[in-house]
């Protein structure tokens, strides 16, 4: 098996992500951000929270970042769709928000949140938080 | 408010920032001083604060709460430096905090006198429910 190696953290690089974002400036950069990790480009994006729920039953999910502000909701009511459904135990879960969202992001903690990523991110710390939440949630 | 809070010392143990603070911040809304919980990224540092304090004979901590999952120094790890420390804190009341997928080992903390564990996502509620057994 393929893997991406970050911080002595091996990951699947086949490994299905999924961005919950609204703003296509950020979508971007977030599946730039993972194939420059090296991943396989195996990246499906929804842009609102409706969309999000449709579009996860069509492929199977490793590991999901999203927005907190988003069109019709917060991200953390998406975090709580998915800590409630057993079809995603234990898939690691990472907030992105700009500074302005930090306050109130720390309570998706007692919800099951990994971790947040401000925007905009520098590319370290976006590996660094990746690798850390996989490594928590799935290679124990 | 428990008034039995408000001169505790506590120590948080985790590598990630994210799940300190959100902790703190749930120590602090039970009554716990913002100005008694100190903060450690992992195992190793958290050593350190405890032997500092000790060795400069500052006001003991009360209770440790430490991630399971580090990568440098784990929790298992930790918890057994402490329990072999000379120093006064090594009987210090220790709560692991682990994932549902890795609660089977945290029966190996138990040689090592782990007061408790608590599953992820830590709650106001999964904290009040460990410090209500503790008696605190």
């Amino acid at each position: 098996m393929s893997t991406v190696i970050i911080d002595e953290v091996e990951m699947p690089k086949n490994m299905n992500f999924f961005i919950l974002e609204d703003t296509p400036l950020f979508q971007k950069k977030m599946v730039d951000s993972l194939n420059d990790l090296g991943f396989s480009g195996n990246v499906t994006v929804a842009d609102n929270i409706a969309m999000a729920y449709k579009k996860l039953e069509d492929k199977k999910t490793h590991f999901i970042l999203s927005d907190w502000n988003l069109p019709d909701g917060k991200g953390i009511d998406f975090l709580k769709k998915i800590r409630a459904d057993s079809n995603y135990d234990g898939i690691p879960f990472i907030m992105v928000t700009t500074m302005d969202g930090v306050d109130e992001i720390i309570d998706a903690a007692q919800i099951g949140a990994d971790d947040y990523i401000i925007k905009p991110w520098e590319e370290d710390e976006f590996a660094k938080k990746i690798s850390s939440a996989y490594q928590k949630r799935v290679n124990k | 408010m428990n008034e039995n809070f408000k001169n505790k010392k506590i120590l948080i143990v985790d590598d990630t920032a994210f799940m300190r603070n959100a902790l703190c911040k749930i120590l602090t809304e039970l009554g716990f001083p913002l100005g008694y919980i100190e903060q450690a990224e992992n195992g190793k540092v958290g050593l350190e604060i405890l032997n500092k304090t000790y060795a400069e004979k500052k006001q003991p901590f009360d209770l440790v709460f430490c991630d399971w999952n580090m990568p440098t120094m784990t929790g298992i790890e930790f918890l057994k430096a402490v329990r072999k420390s000379p120093a006064l804190f090594k009987d210090i009341p220790f709560i692991l905090v682990t994932t549902d997928s890795e609660k089977e080992k945290v029966i190996e903390a138990v040689k090592y006198k782990v007061t408790d564990y608590i599953i992820k996502p830590v709650t106001k509620e999964s904290i009040e429910g460990c410090l209500d057994a503790m008696e605190w």
